[in-house]
């Protein structure tokens, strides 16, 4: 379909104004929420993190991607909830106590909401006991940490302690994140998965989502 | 043909002889332990260093200098975030882990002000930036900028001697740009979209303060002039952005630097490949670093030597976590002793680390960088 195609250049042009005027217009054509999303927004974000991934895009046109699809599905959500069409999966995502840094925990944030999933981000500087709560209250299929510190990145360790302590530990699939994060240090705290950067991080939570 | 200068040579001889594409007696090495380290080596909360200067960052540098005895970089004056007239501050909130500092200065349009946090064993952080609002709050910080005079950024300069160089820094835009505004990074990178006709505005500014800064700093010859251009890495950035707000403000200044004889030095972390091809074709710079490789950066040191080698002193690039922080001695010379093979040859290159080192990382692995150095530090094209 010409429109869907359309609404990929607008997610990658960031034209949130077009993207606006071509989502209503398929909606007023009575094309469904649901196919708009799988079939133009969610390859349209894709298109988005491979081009990022392989160094066509930078993260301030990300950024202006993020913004289009934020504004397509203020449209389509509404709907979408209407039609009792669910997201693919929950995450419940932050960046650890004493760590500030949010770039990539949004970014993250931004490629798993471009893969149809529900993000709940719980912000930056979260104590581990704001993860076990955001747990409950969510329910969430997989929990993100993201740490930019060497410091902080312990913080991961402490977190996936008390989302076990709390006896959560079996109900989530835990990924970690970051700068100084390796998977070295992911297998030593026992998360169940690492990655590099923002768009491996929505493959691995779409991965870790299929396997649960 | 001699690959070893035998002249004796102090470590800031050999650093400058290096920077201006020399080959003094050894590789130099400076790998950047600029922060964290020095500080961790104090052994107190890092509030003591950062906020109540006890002692002042620059003389825990310089004892961590004498410690590891490294080729020393003294850079702690930034013409960009200088403070004069000093700022009013007092601590709002104090507990085990973290110093909340609210700061203000009055200026003829209000005033101005920020929230600083300083954690106990971190570095400082902004909590709330000065500009909240642009068309309000950048009037402030213009005038305050304004009401500097230089001189009294020397005053440090003797501190260092002949342990290394003395640099003053001045922030890229960018750098400028995400120190300045409220929310950081992601908000500084919306505001070109957001606020396209003020960010015009403020850049026409910081680019006539760049470069009025660098003439000013120039007069009183330090051995360098470093861009800090840690927020203009392509990692944050992009292209398009660097070449129409960063890019000026580093011509203008290395030109300055050319036209003087001073050394212009940049540092971009992160993703910076294309920004050293960028200033390769368009600026007067002659020192870049550190040259981040995968996965933090995209740079491979060999390639860029080959490439551009025949401008740049290379400075870089040992992998600041998987092999500082978290690698073996082994590992450090092995990925060090690689640095030097791909990069030494012919001069201009200075054995660093692809970024600031993180606190915990090992004394014993900044040891062996440095040993490295001393022992294979050669500016020849042998196998390492």
């Amino acid at each position: 379909m010409q429109e869907f195609e359309e609404l990929k250049d607008c997610l990658q042009n960031g034209e949130r104004k077009k993207i606006v005027t071509i989502v209503e217009k398929l909606i007023a054509d009575n094309i469904s929420p649901v196919t708009i999303l799988n079939d133009a927004l969610i390859p349209g974000m894709t298109r988005v993190g491979e081009m990022m991934k392989c160094g066509e895009m930078y993260l301030p046109e990300v950024l202006h991607s993020a913004g289009a699809m934020n504004a397509a599905m203020d449209i389509l959500k509404p709907l979408l909830l209407k039609d009792n069409v669910k997201p693919v999966g929950r995450i419940v995502m932050g960046t650890v106590k004493g760590d500030m840094h949010d770039i990539g925990k949004n970014l993250v944030g931004i490629m798993l909401k471009g893969a149809g999933m529900e993000v709940i981000d719980i912000g930056v500087q979260a104590p581990p006991g704001k993860f076990v709560e955001a747990i409950k209250t969510h329910n969430p299929a997989v929990v993100g940490m993201s740490a930019m510190l060497t410091t902080t990145m312990l913080g991961m360790k402490t977190t996936v302690e008390a989302i076990s302590a709390a006896g959560l530990r079996s109900s989530v699939k835990i990924i970690i994140g970051g700068a100084p994060v390796t998977q070295r240090f992911a297998d030593e705290i026992g998360a169940d998965a690492y990655a590099r950067d923002a768009v491996r991080a929505a493959e691995k939570v779409k991965e870790l989502l299929a396997a649960a | 043909m001699p690959t070893t200068n035998t002249k004796t040579f102090t470590a800031r001889d050999r650093i400058l002889t290096a920077m201006r594409r020399g080959m003094p007696d050894r590789v130099p090495v400076m790998p950047d332990i600029s922060n964290m380290v020095p500080a961790r080596l104090t052994g107190k909360p890092f509030w003591d260093i950062y906020f109540h200067n006890d002692p002042p960052l620059d003389e825990a540098y310089l004892s961590a200098v004498d410690y590891f005895g490294i080729d020393g970089w003294y850079i702690y004056d930034n013409a960009t975030m200088f403070e004069q007239p000093a700022w009013c501050q007092k601590i709002v909130e104090q507990n085990e882990e973290e110093l909340k500092v609210e700061r203000w200065i009055e200026t003829p349009f209000g005033r101005l002000s920020e929230m600083t946090g300083y954690p106990v064993a971190d570095p400082p952080w902004p909590i709330e930036g000065m500009i909240k609002d642009i068309a309000t709050d950048f009037p402030k910080l213009q005038w305050y900028m304004q009401q500097r005079s230089y001189e009294s950024l020397f005053k440090s300069r003797g501190k260092i001697g002949d342990r290394g160089i003395f640099g003053v820094a001045i922030e890229t835009f960018m750098g400028f740009w995400v120190w300045a505004r409220n929310g950081g990074s992601m908000q500084a990178i919306l505001d070109f979209s957001e606020a396209p006709d003020l960010m015009r505005q403020v850049h026409e500014f910081y680019l006539s303060f760049a470069r009025d800064a660098a003439q000013q700093i120039i007069v009183q010859r330090p051995d360098e002039i470093l861009l800090a251009g840690s927020s203009s890495s392509l990692s944050l950035s992009s292209p398009k952005i660097y070449k129409q707000f960063d890019l000026p403000v580093i011509k203008a200044v290395s030109a300055a630097c050319k036209e003087a004889g001073v050394i212009c030095h940049q540092h971009t972390c992160g993703r910076s490949r294309l920004i050293v091809e960028i200033n390769y074709a368009e600026t007067d710079v002659n020192v870049m670093e550190p040259l981040e490789r995968p996965p933090g950066g995209d740079v491979d040191i060999a390639e860029v030597k080959r490439r551009f080698g025949d401008k740049f002193c290379l400075k870089g690039n040992v992998n600041t976590f998987e092999t500082m922080l978290t690698g073996s001695t082994q590992d450090v010379e092995s990925e060090a002793k690689a640095c030097i093979a791909a990069a030494a040859a012919g001069g201009g290159f200075i054995l660093s680390t692809g970024d600031q080192c993180g606190r915990d990382t090992p004394d014993e692995n900044i040891y062996t960088l440095v040993e490295v150095a001393k022992t294979y530090g050669r500016y020849d094209k042998r196998e390492q």
